[in-house]
């Protein structure tokens, strides 16, 4: 699939792990002397922390309030932020956004760095078993309107117009599903839904975020080779949903390299 | 077709189960919002000493490279309506985005805030009314503080110029912490033109940013006086014939 106009704005690979019952609990300085290790393409660190507030009772002065922040994740990127490396208890997530004005570093590349770190991960927490993983990919579609409207059954084979003389017109659209694709253990989710902009800087086409996400949980082993064909089955399946929901018109604001046409 | 059998998702984590509004649950379950890396809830806009508390968070999503080289940022759709008058952030980065985003709500802002209600159209008051649901304008007003403009004189230095005479007759005591450095060298009489910063509700002196040394004013001659022409030479009109000077 070549496209002059692709539509991914961001795509990540999650993995979730369980911890060996020996392993020291999971904390900041792990964290960061895990993110450590790839400083020279990670140089910048973020903590998420939560805020947990408890009553202490003193003896006659009624009570104070004491407040804490706990680390519950870390995520490290370069200056750019065009990539990104999180780790949180039993969790590993590698995330590439767009880097260029019509490309990202593409599937092989984030599938490559995801196995490096997840071989890392492996290597420092020593997990006992993989208990999951995730594909993610997030797209920004623009559908073309036609006197500020559009009509998404023209466009997408995944979306159908409420009846206008009916139910009146939509002016927030949102769609989301969980499936479990055929001969697969695996969970399927997406989610589409318009963007809204300003009338004053609308370009004549309304903004949708699409959401796909094919998650594994069974099947799977600390072994980077049974992961990375999970991916590549993943990454393709993901892709021949995307094909499908759009019709030829849809297709085409892709602008298809490769005269690439919609999957029948 | 939706299946009602849940024994197909029976091994699937429940946290994984949830169908959001938002992709945390999916994204990775508690770790929620810092796996959305181009998510940011935002409840101010900052443009420089200016800052807009909103009413409610605002979740803004930056899309990178969509508009050419530019990515935009772009805010979640807002359950209460007026999505229309909503902008969007242009930028490179999403805090180069945030800042154009920021900018943007503060130039709508501040343009429909120089017009009283009566001098704004119908689009303005709905455009308004719109701004007042994401920002919280009275907050902003009373959190602003106000520069203006003021002449006085220096009333009292001993040895330090302490005291001010402001125009409309009104004494005040300054700090010299509060006064710029080029204060301390006036001696009482001087007058001085300054741009003054106060509290929007008390009108407590802040700061003055800016003094600027007047020349004393002239008294004025016992002829100069009886040059001014008297009222009873004053032309008399009935109310609704007077005509005031438009802008």
């Amino acid at each position: 699939m070549n496209l002059g106009k692709p539509p991914v704005v961001e795509v990540s690979v999650a993995f979730w792990f369980e911890a060996s019952s020996a392993a020291p609990d999971w904390g900041e300085e792990q964290a960061v002397r895990f993110l450590d290790q790839f400083q020279a393409d990670y140089p910048e660190t973020e903590v998420q922390a939560e805020q947990r507030v408890q009553v202490q009772k003193i003896p006659r002065k009624g009570a104070s309030l004491q407040t804490t922040h706990v680390p519950i994740a870390f995520r490290a990127y370069p200056a750019d932020r065009s990539r990104y490396l999180l780790t949180a208890k039993d969790y590993l997530q590698c995330i590439f956004l767009r880097s260029t004005e019509n490309d990202y570093p593409g599937f092989q590349a984030l599938k490559a760095e995801s196995l490096n770190k997840f071989e890392e991960y492996v290597r420092f927490y020593r997990p006992t078993k993989v208990t999951g993983f995730a594909l993610t990919y997030v797209d920004l579609v623009r559908i073309p309107t036609v006197d500020k409207r559009a009509t998404l059954s023209e466009y997408f084979t995944i979306c159908e117009d409420p009846d206008e003389a009916t139910f009146g017109v939509a002016g927030f659209v949102r769609k989301s599903f969980k499936t479990v694709p055929p001969g697969s253990q695996d969970i399927l989710s997406f989610e589409i839904y318009n963007l809204v902009k300003a009338a004053s800087q609308d370009e004549g086409a309304i903004p949708f975020r699409m959401e796909w996400s094919l998650q594994g949980f069974k099947g799977l082993a600390v072994d980077p080779s049974v992961i990375g064909e999970r991916l590549e089955s993943a990454h393709r399946f993901l892709l021949t949903c995307f094909e499908r929901c759009f019709k030829p018109k849809g297709w085409a604001l892709f602008d298809p390299q490769d005269g690439s046409q919609v999957l029948k | 077709m939706i299946a009602f059998d849940a024994s197909q998702f029976a091994d699937v984590p429940p946290a994984f189960m949830v169908m959001e509004d938002t992709s945390q649950n999916r994204r990775g379950g508690t770790i929620g919002a810092i796996s959305d890396v181009t998510k940011r809830v935002v409840d101010e806009a900052v443009v420089g000493e200016t800052s807009y508390q909103l009413r409610r968070p605002v979740t803004l999503t930056f899309y990178p490279f969509v508009a050419g080289s530019l990515g935009e940022l772009i805010q979640e759709p807002n359950p209460l309506g007026h999505d229309e008058y909503n902008v969007i952030g242009r930028g490179v980065t999403y805090d180069v985005a945030l800042a154009d985003w920021s900018a943007r709500l503060h130039t709508r802002l501040q343009t429909l805030l120089a017009k009283r209600d009566w001098e704004r159209t119908a689009e303005e008051q709905e455009e308004m009314a719109a701004l007042e649901l994401l920002i919280d304008v009275p907050a902003y007003q009373k959190s602003t503080p106000l520069r203006m403009r003021q002449i006085g004189t220096v009333a009292r230095r001993r040895p330090m110029p302490d005291r001010v005479r402001w125009e409309d007759g009104s004494y005040e005591p300054v700090g010299l912490d509060q006064m710029p450095a080029e204060f301390a060298a006036f001696h009482a009489g001087q007058r001085f033109e300054a741009i003054v910063v106060r509290t929007p509700g008390t009108r407590k002196l802040l700061r003055v940013v800016h003094v600027q040394p007047l020349p004393r004013l002239a008294a004025a001659t016992v002829e100069e006086w009886s040059e001014l022409p008297p009222t009873t030479k004053a032309p008399t009109l009935p109310w609704d014939k007077i005509r005031f000077a438009k802008d």
